[in-house]
């Protein structure tokens, strides 16, 4: 048995790779691809706490958390999409209207 | 007594309704409007008058009397009701009968002033006047302070109205507002007064036993307590006496607020002779003897009244003595004369005071109207050096101008000799009583008989005799006929009126024949406390007026004696051919007199040198600190957010960034808190 | 259920005039806003309240139905009428009804919005001054306020959106820190539900205790100053003032009218209705502040506007000192004061409209109201200027029309006040009616009198669009001569003040 602690440590380095990701990539797929990791960051703990706790409302998360993802991700490639036809690229400074 | 009450009523309602009739039919149908309302407004004066001696007579038959009217505000709550009512005795008797007599000749005298000269709004004009004559009738009829200070603002309203007939000319329409800013700045103590009034007593009727001078002397006599808010009665009762002499001295025109009057003149002179001579500048006069009783009760407010009168009336006569247009002459004799009744009334001479109130009236009213009818033929032209001559062109209004002129001055036996000397004689018997302030007055009063006499005989010469000084005096039309019978009248009264009280006589013809002290004397069954009697009693019990005994046929000489003097000087320097200025001697004083030694500067100072210059600063200030603030804290907040909205980017990667850091703050603070640390 | 009706009925018309078609808007708005006028007059006949409504008195046409808790606290629709809002609801209908026909002409675009927005804004007066709950009367309050935004705001002079916004950002503050205030008030005192009545029932008996860390005496005094404050601003007392020229002179003359003639009287009668009736031992211990207070707006007021040079900015100005003299009323907590505050309410509210129409009037035929470029009218439209005249002079305070009785009373009832000084201090406000006096002779010898010479030729409006003016110089003139028409019931209302505060006149 693996202790929590090692996949809380993994969890937190997947998580902290996703960050650096999202603030110093600047192609838009490997952006969605960081917020992906930052996520299954998060389904890693749940998972395992579930099997640490013995319970299965962890795992049923991590189900929605997926879900999530999957829509996320569908309308993250849309805008991806809405950007390159604007912009024939996929770099994410270049949008710079976002305000008031 | 109900149809006295409904007949005394329909005295002032029914030149209301003349006016009501001028202004709706003017509006809708000038066509159909007689004479441009002169008709009905003639018929409705006609009816008043015949009202008005119907209600004299009544009064001589034991029919005085005081009934409500209407009620305003009815009482609630332990306070007081403010009704409307009429007081029908000697003296409202009297001046319903002498106002609506003046208003019904100078109707009629209209008709030559105004339609004959081809004048528009005459409409406008004869609704002016109608008002005017119901507010005046129906304040010379009130029963309480209240109902009295309606109506003199009233006629206030309706003096800036018909003053101001003449609306596209400069003069008219500042001396409109001048007249009504004046007197509303002495009615502004009126108010007060009246306010205290009824905070003090709860009642501001005249008359009857729960009339507030009843109250006041009762109060007095320690057989009332009132609320004196604190002060001693006598004291509070001086105040108040005071705060209502406000508004007398602003409408009757006395120092210093008589500035208005003189240029009152730019309106219509009929109106000047109705308005600014006989009634409403009386209203003023009439109030002080309508509240007698009230200021019978202190010594103070009676001295200032007689030397604000005595001032008043010498100070006005030497500015008299200047004036080249004959309106402007006539202007300060009235202050003038006023300030005669004002000494006679302050002097404790109520009868003196009514008397010289009814003389004055009827003299001044026809001093006006002739002046009107020497102006109507010399096309608008008012300077006396250039008429001149005119004796022989009009000679019907010479006559009566001359028997006015005669009352005028003081000279035996025409109206103003008999009642000015018995004004003069009361002040020198209480002045000699012991009353330094009132011999003060009397001898101001005197000097001023002098330069009346001289004033009102260079006003005569200079119009009627010598040789005609201009092209306009050379072709002067005489008067028409509907100026001349008013002129006629009035011209025969002045010389009689005064007969009605021979007062200088007193010792002579026995008490019978003085009509008006026994007429004011009543006695009045119900009203004992509103007869001259009485009021003579408060004069001498409670204000501790005493009277020395003199003789009058002494004191009238000694007048006559001035009047004749100031004639004299007249007759020798303008009685002549060609007159010459001799006032330029003065040298000077002559500039200041001329300017009525700067009054009018100084008020208009006050009004645009400092009054205006505050508002602007209150202007100023408004925009710029009041609305600064606001304007301030508006500013700043949107300066504020348009400094913080810039950390917005709109590039995703600073929102992350942006993102993070907070995360990493509140893990930071999360852990502080926590211990971990 | 008769204000039910009043409400539902003028609800039901704005709804109706929105989805008018523009060119009909003003004439449907107009018949319709007639059954509201008939509505209130029918009140007025039908009036049988007696004593006042917070204070023990049965008001008319009185409806009590629970409708939620909040917290504890029961907030049932009630409303009701008294002697002192019945005058001000009658006020309301026929000023709306003159507002409504005096715009014909006047609006070019959006004229079904308009008009909507004019009955709503009725609408919610009548709540306002019917509502005897406080959750019902503050939401007919800030429901006054949107409509008057966007009526200045859409259809006002070229400085119009800086004025509505100055507008809406005032009174809002007002009402929130009004609404902090009564809850605050309310949370301090044992009582189950936001009845009007009930608080002030509460309060007056001393049922205050301490909360918030503050004493019983420290959160009754917030509360009074709070709802002061609010109802200051609405009333535009100096120094809460500045909103009211620039809303007042940007407005269309219609939606000036109901400004003036009403919206302003929402603060005085609030006054009336919160901090007289619930707090007289403060009323009483800060009558001379309270009192100098209204002095400063008087004379202030009456001084700014003599500095004026623009017609309508002058008359704008001129309600300061009248909501001065309501103040000073208030204060006095006596028979003649209270009434007279009441009474001044609504002649100001006739008096200021026939001002404002008048000025209207006069630009319309001229195409400028600055004083200095008009000069002699008097002839050229004589019915316009008779009703100019009578509108300054019934300002002025010319008896026998209702200004000179309102303000007499007022004065009346002050002089008499148990303050320290209160002599002084009434004589020192009642010098405002010689500043008046001042600037408004000056407007009529500006505009009437003179040569004339107007900037372009002038046109006289009809008959037909001077008659609400005319309509009003005659209802004040009939108020001014017959006063205790109103007064019997106002007094009624007031008696209960009266014995509160121990009698006085």
């Amino acid at each position: 048995m693996v202790p929590l602690e090692y996949y809380l440590l993994f969890s937190a380095a997947m998580f902290c790779i996703g960050v650096f990701g999202v603030l110093a990539r600047r192609n838009a797929l490997v952006y969605l691809m960081s917020v992906e990791l930052m996520l299954n960051a998060a389904n890693v703990v749940f998972v395992a706490s579930s099997a640490h706790y013995g319970t299965i409302s962890g795992q049923v998360f991590s189900l929605f958390t997926m879900a999530l993802a999957a829509a996320e991700v569908a309308v993250g490639v849309g805008i991806v999409l809405v950007a390159y036809r604007k912009f024939k690229d996929i770099d994410i400074t270049n949008p710079t209207s976002m305000r008031w | 007594m109900a149809d006295v009450t409904a007949a005394v009523t329909a005295i002032p309602l029914v030149p209301f309704a003349a006016f009501l009739v001028a202004l709706l039919v003017g509006h809708y149908a000038p066509r159909a409007l007689p004479k441009g309302g002169a008709l009905p407004g003639i018929a409705a004066t006609a009816i008043s008058l015949v009202l008005s001696v119907w209600a004299f007579l009544t009064v001589g038959a034991g029919g005085a009397t005081v009934s409500q009217v209407w009620t305003w505000v009815p009482a609630a709550n332990d306070s007081f009701a403010l009704t409307f009512g009429l007081l029908l005795d000697p003296l409202s008797a009297l001046m319903v009968v002498v106002v609506s007599g003046v208003s019904l000749l100078v109707h009629v005298f209209s008709l030559g002033y105004m339609n004959d000269e081809g004048e528009t709004g005459l409409a406008r004009y004869y609704a002016g006047l109608g008002l005017f004559t119901a507010s005046m009738l129906a304040f010379a009829l009130a029963s309480n302070l209240l109902q009295a200070f309606v109506f003199f603002e009233l006629v206030g309203f309706c003096s800036w109205w018909l003053i101001g007939h003449w609306f596209r000319e400069p003069g008219p329409a500042s001396a409109a507002k001048k007249a009504f800013l004046v007197t509303r700045f002495g009615d502004y103590f009126l108010l007060v007064g009246l306010v205290g009034v009824l905070g003090t007593f709860g009642t501001a009727a005249f008359a009857g036993d729960a009339s507030f001078p009843a109250l006041a002397h009762a109060a007095l006599e320690g057989e009332a307590s009132v609320n004196t808010f604190g002060v001693d009665p006598a004291t509070w009762f001086t105040i108040l006496g005071l705060l209502i002499l406000g508004g007398v001295i602003g409408k009757s025109a006395q120092f210093p607020l008589q500035t208005w009057l003189p240029d009152a003149m730019e309106g219509p002179t009929p109106v000047s002779a109705l308005i600014h001579a006989a009634t409403m500048v009386a209203a003023g006069v009439y109030l002080v003897a309508r509240l007698y009783g009230f200021y019978a009760l202190t010594p103070t407010a009676l001295t200032v009244i007689a030397l604000v009168g005595g001032f008043t009336a010498l100070f006005a006569a030497t500015m008299a003595l200047v004036k080249r247009e004959i309106k402007q002459v006539l202007a300060y004799s009235t202050i003038s004369q006023y300030g005669y009744i004002m000494l006679g009334l302050g002097s404790g001479g109520y009868v003196a005071g009514v008397f010289h109130l009814l003389t004055h009236a009827t003299f001044k009213a026809l001093l006006f109207l002739g002046a009107g009818a020497v102006i109507i033929a010399m096309h608008h032209d008012e300077d006396m050096w250039k008429m001149g001559g005119l004796k022989d062109r009009m000679p019907t209004v010479y006559w009566a101008f001359l028997s006015g002129s005669l009352a005028l001055a003081g000279i035996v036996p025409f109206a103003g000799f008999w009642s000015k000397d018995a004004v003069l004689h009361h002040a020198l018997t209480v002045g000699l009583g012991g009353q330094p302030l009132v011999l003060f007055a009397y001898l101001m009063g005197l000097v001023a008989v002098a330069f009346t006499g001289f004033y009102t005989f260079r006003m005569v010469f200079l119009t009627f005799h010598g040789e005609p000084r201009s092209e306009t005096a050379r072709d002067a039309d005489a008067a028409s006929a509907n100026m001349r019978v008013p002129v006629a009248i009035l011209g025969v009264l002045a010389a009689v009126v005064g007969l009605v009280n021979v007062d200088p006589l007193k010792g002579v013809v026995g008490e019978r024949l003085l009509f008006l002290e026994r007429w004011l004397n009543g006695p009045l069954p119900g009203l004992a406390g509103a007869t001259a009697e009485h009021y003579h009693e408060l004069v001498v019990d409670v204000a501790g007026f005493h009277g020395a005994t003199v003789s009058p046929v002494v004191s009238a000489v000694v007048s006559l004696v001035f009047a004749l003097t100031g004639v004299a000087l007249a007759w020798t320097w303008y009685n002549v051919p060609e007159p010459v200025e001799k006032t330029d001697a003065l040298g000077p004083a002559k500039t200041v007199l001329y300017n009525n030694y700067y009054q009018d500067e100084f008020q208009t100072w006050l009004a645009t040198g400092v009054t205006e210059p505050l508002a602007n600063a209150v202007d100023v200030f408004d925009a710029s600190v009041v609305d600064g603030v606001v304007n301030g804290v508006s500013s700043t907040s949107l300066v504020a957010s348009d400094r913080l909205r810039r950390v917005q980017t709109g590039v995703v990667t600073t929102y992350t960034t942006q993102l993070v850091f907070g995360l990493v703050v509140l893990l930071l603070i999360v852990l502080l808190l926590g211990g971990w640390f | 259920m008769l204000v039910e009706a009043l409400l539902a009925v003028t609800f039901v018309a704005a709804f109706a005039v929105l989805l008018a078609p523009a060119r009909y808007a003003g004439r449907i708005a107009a018949v319709l806003s007639l059954v509201p006028l008939v509505g209130s007059l029918y009140a007025y006949a039908a009036f049988d309240g007696a004593g006042n409504a917070l204070l023990g008195g049965t008001p008319a046409f009185e409806t009590v139905v629970p409708w939620v808790d909040i917290g504890g606290y029961a907030v049932d629709w009630h409303v009701g009428l008294d002697g002192i809002s019945l005058p001000l609801v009658v006020l309301t209908a026929v000023l709306t009804t003159v507002a409504i026909v005096a715009a014909r002409g006047e609006i070019e675009g959006r004229r079904s919005l308009f008009y909507a927005l004019l009955l709503f804004t009725e609408a919610s007066l009548i709540g306002v001054f019917s509502a005897l709950d406080f959750f019902l009367w503050f939401v007919f309050w800030e429901f006054v306020l949107v409509p008057m935004y966007l009526l200045v705001a859409v259809y006002g002079g070229p400085r119009r959106r800086y004025a509505a916004i100055k507008f809406f950002v005032y009174t809002n503050v007002a009402s929130l820190v009004l609404f902090v205030g009564f809850v605050m008030l309310v949370v301090a005192t044992p009582v189950e539900s936001f009845g009007l009545a009930a608080v002030a029932e509460a309060v007056r008996s001393g049922a205050v205790t301490g909360a918030f860390g503050l004493s019983a005496s420290a959160v009754t005094g917030v509360a009074f100053l709070a709802l002061f404050f609010g109802f200051a601003v609405k009333s535009a007392f100096v120094p809460f003032h500045t909103w009211l020229p620039d809303a007042y002179t940007e407005a269309p003359t219609p939606v000036t009218v109901l400004l003036a003639g009403v919206v302003t009287k929402m603060g005085t009668y609030s006054l009336l209705r919160f901090n007289v009736t619930m707090f007289p031992d403060l009323i009483r211990q800060w009558a001379l502040p309270l009192a100098l207070l209204a002095v400063l707006t008087v004379l202030y007021g009456s001084l700014a506007a003599l500095a004026q040079r623009d017609a309508k900015r002058l008359v704008a100005y001129t309600s300061i000192p009248s909501m001065g003299f309501v103040l000073l009323g208030s204060v006095a907590a006596t028979n003649y004061g209270l009434a007279g505050a009441t009474f001044q309410m609504v002649s100001h509210g006739l008096l200021v409209s026939v001002l404002f129409l008048a000025v209207g009037y006069v630009e319309d035929a001229t195409g400028t109201r600055m004083i200095n470029k008009l000069s002699g009218l008097a002839d050229r439209l004589p019915v316009t200027a008779a009703v100019l005249v009578a509108g300054a002079f019934g300002y002025m305070g010319l008896p026998l029309m209702s200004g000179f009785a309102g303000e007499f009373f007022v004065f009346t009832g002050s002089f008499a006040a148990p303050y320290p000084h209160a002599q002084l201090v009434t004589a020192a406000a009642m010098f405002g009616i010689v500043v008046v006096a001042g600037y408004l002779l000056r407007l009529l010898q500006g505009v009437l009198m003179g040569p004339f010479e107007a900037p372009t030729t002038v046109t006289p409006r009809s008959r037909r669009d001077l008659a609400p003016a005319v309509a009003l110089v005659l209802l004040s003139i009939y108020l001014g001569v017959a006063p205790g028409t109103l007064m019997g019931a106002i007094q009624d209302a007031v008696g209960a003040f009266v014995a509160v505060f121990g009698g006085g006149l």
